[in-house]
């Protein structure tokens, strides 16, 4: 099965970054995004891209990860696929529909409802004046006014238990909670609605270890039980690459390389990716050093007004000429591994040490 | 420069682990309207010169409490250091400093880095004037002294530039190089002990890994003694020679780094391993999650803070606290388990 599917990835290689229709799989795509573009205007003439021309597809039933440092265009990306920034540029297909376009009532009422977000923070995201059945019980007065009241309370009751809590945590202020169950809440809201697709933005990034995996594996269980699919938006890539079935690496408002979660650890392609795999600190002091760690020169530079070429090409320690002039596109290299690198459209030139890395 | 690097070279071969700091039996309590906080609640440590101890635990197991009670940075009232409690900083007694002698204290033997550069930095004021502050008040070096050293301590700390970033201001710098001149004004006056409060918690991994380099880099060349307060195990097992797990306000397991990572003896320091996804596992597997959140602190506490969430908890948890049990040097743990009585368990981690 996977020589003939090498085959016609092979041959598809070259038109595999227009040509996003290209599928080994019959897998259904849930959410396609279509090189988006958000920008924000910061000035005269000046223009932070915050999301430069990104494109993949979100399968249903996966997760699909996307990692970064901060300031990359992670959550920007999550927000502008719901709607909660308007795109610049680009389409966002939400189960083959455009949603970009849509403006009527109606239209973003259902997508709303299909479509929920988990925030960041959950000592921001909850609004500190109403009891926790009050938070979850607006999303199901707007998206079901024909449950009686009664029975919207009885759903609250049965959502706090399906987030682990109790029905009598409903009649608390977010303020007597803690963090965990907070974020906890954060997932209730989401659930209320019923959605099929949820944003999650670093929900676990303001959390203790411990509780970060009570509220990734709650996050697992829904969603076997439920049937979701997740954007799970992180800076920790080993939490990602945990949950992820796919996972997206984004530099500076432009996807870097999307690959399964395994790949991406066993193979990684980017440069960047190689560099934020070996930034992190492996639990482990029998292999402290032993990774020949590429410790990361520099910051991210200003993503107002880039200059051309390879985003990564000032950190990069294998950029050449071709990289500060032109910006490489995300292409098919392998199955379902998806790279932006101009390393890889000559492989003769591909570094040793990078191959080196491969831990195939 | 020179001259210190000597000085620190013929330290190094003179005194090869000094003991520079000795706690015992710290307690701390925080007086507030509910009733009486027992953040602390009897922690013992020792820090030998040169070396890294790391205090590990949720956020609430007073891990930054304890390390803010050895440098006399709580606020009393509402935080008392209860009596019986011993802090000894090179034969002296810490909690009877008067106020003279702690202004010394705090920034020529004991320097802090704080955890959220972006609030622990003035804002008003630019990064040299703050780096300046305290070699004022720590050194007599006149105005142009002073900022030459203040460069220098920002070129120590590898910030590009830094004749120009000593004139701005902290919301000019990114994250990273704020904790860099948070580290600079740590070093002004270079202290013995170091203490790192998640020093690295609030940045992203690429720049986490070049402040842990930085650090260890300084501490190798300074001699520095760092007391590591993280949850973060990764930055610990790369950096920290010894670990204190703490949990509740009390310390679960001691041990070398090797100790605790090869051969954990506390339910509480398994648990904690593993909760965390190992980058190089293979498997889609579930993680071990710890029910439970830990217990409130005003709340009085009989027997082993861990009982509730424990997976191997016995009545006589409940009802008294462990003894210490020795595993070999340095390392020892508080557990029920390891009472000749108690049944035997299979340990989930470790080799």
């Amino acid at each position: 099965m996977s020589n003939m599917q090498q085959d016609i990835n092979n041959t598809q290689v070259a038109a595999a970054n227009k040509e996003t229709k290209v599928q080994p799989e019959d897998r259904k795509v849930m959410v396609e995004v279509e090189n988006l573009s958000t920008y924000f205007k910061v000035g005269r003439r000046q223009f932070l891209k915050a999301v430069d021309n990104v494109s993949f597809k979100i399968f249903k039933g996966e997760t699909f990860g996307l990692v970064g440092e901060s300031g990359c265009g992670k959550t920007t990306a999550g927000r502008t696929i719901l709607r909660l920034y308007e795109p610049t540029g680009g389409k966002i297909y939400y189960d083959g529909k455009d949603m970009s376009q849509v403006s009527s009532k109606a239209e973003m009422k259902a997508f709303r409802k299909s479509a929920q977000m988990i925030f960041q923070d959950p000592y921001a995201s909850l609004d500190p004046r109403m009891t926790v059945d009050d938070i979850i019980f607006e999303g199901l007065d707007v998206h079901f006014p024909h449950l009686s009241d009664k029975e919207k309370h009885d759903r609250i009751s049965q959502l706090l238990m399906k987030v682990g809590l109790n029905s009598e945590h409903g009649a608390r202020f977010p303020h007597e909670l803690s963090g965990g169950q907070r974020q906890r809440i954060g997932i209730a809201r989401a659930l209320a609605v019923e959605p099929d697709f949820i944003v999650c933005d670093e929900p676990i990034s303001a959390l203790d270890v411990s509780i970060q995996a009570q509220i990734v594996n709650l996050l697992t269980k829904l969603q076997e039980e439920m049937d979701i699919t997740y954007l799970f938006i992180s800076h920790d890539l080993s939490m990602v690459k945990h949950i992820s079935d796919r996972i997206g690496v984004m530099y500076l408002g432009s996807l870097a390389e999307v690959t399964t979660n395994q790949r991406l650890y066993s193979k990684p392609m980017h440069p960047y990716t190689q560099a934020l795999i070996s930034a992190i600190p492996i639990p482990d002091p029998d292999l402290k050093g032993s990774l020949g760690r590429v410790v990361l020169e520099g910051e991210v530079p200003s993503p107002i007004n880039t200059p051309p070429g390879c985003k990564f090409a000032g950190r990069c320690s294998y950029c050449f000429d071709r990289c500060r002039k032109e910006t490489p596109e995300l292409q098919q290299v392998d199955e379902d591994h998806y790279v932006a690198c101009h390393l890889y459209d000559d492989p003769e030139h591909l570094p040793a040490e990078l191959v080196a890395s491969w831990r195939e | 420069m020179e001259k210190q690097a000597t000085m620190t070279e013929e330290n190094k071969t003179q005194v090869p682990a000094e003991r520079v700091l000795t706690v015992e039996n710290l307690r701390v309590s925080f007086h507030t309207y509910a009733g009486e906080v027992k953040a602390v609640r009897g922690v013992d440590f020792k820090l030998d010169a040169g070396e890294t101890l790391a205090f590990v635990g949720e956020s609430g197991c007073g891990k930054t409490v304890t390390a803010k009670a050895v440098m006399r940075l709580l606020p009393v009232p509402p935080a008392e250091i209860l009596p019986g409690s011993v802090v000894n900083y090179k034969g002296e007694d810490v909690l009877s400093m008067d106020k003279k002698r702690l202004r010394r204290y705090k920034g020529e033997d004991i320097g802090m880095i704080f955890q959220d550069a972006m609030t622990s930095l003035n804002p008003t004021m630019t990064c040299g004037k703050q780096i300046m502050e305290s070699l004022k008040i720590h050194t007599d070096l006149d105005a142009e002294g002073r900022k030459a050293r203040a460069i220098e301590l920002l070129d120590a700390v590898e910030i590009p530039e830094p004749e120009k970033r000593f004139k701005q201001y902290p919301h000019e710098l990114s994250g990273g190089m704020r904790q860099r001149v948070m580290i600079a004004i740590a070093l002004a006056c270079e202290p013995t002990i170091m203490i790192a409060d998640e020093p690295t918690t609030a940045l992203d991994v690429t720049i986490q890994a070049q402040i842990m380099k930085l650090l260890k880099e300084l501490q190798l060349k300074e001699h520095t003694s760092i007391i590591l307060v993280t949850h973060d195990l990764g930055v610990v097992a790369n950096f920290a020679d010894r670990i204190q797990v703490m949990y509740a306000g009390q310390v679960m397991e001691t041990g070398s780094t090797e100790d605790i990572f090869k051969n954990p003896q506390h339910p509480y320091t398994w648990a904690l391993l593993r909760s965390i996804p190992r980058l190089d596992s293979k498997e889609k597997e579930d993680l071990y999650s710890l029910g439970g959140t830990p217990p409130d602190l005003i709340l009085p506490l009989a027997g082993c803070p861990f009982t509730d969430r424990c997976d191997y908890a016995m009545q006589i948890c409940k009802e008294a606290m462990p003894a210490k049990t020795e595993h070999g040097d340095h390392h020892c743990s508080y557990c029920w388990l390891h009472h000749p009585d108690a049944p035997k368990v299979e340990r989930p981690v470790g080799d």
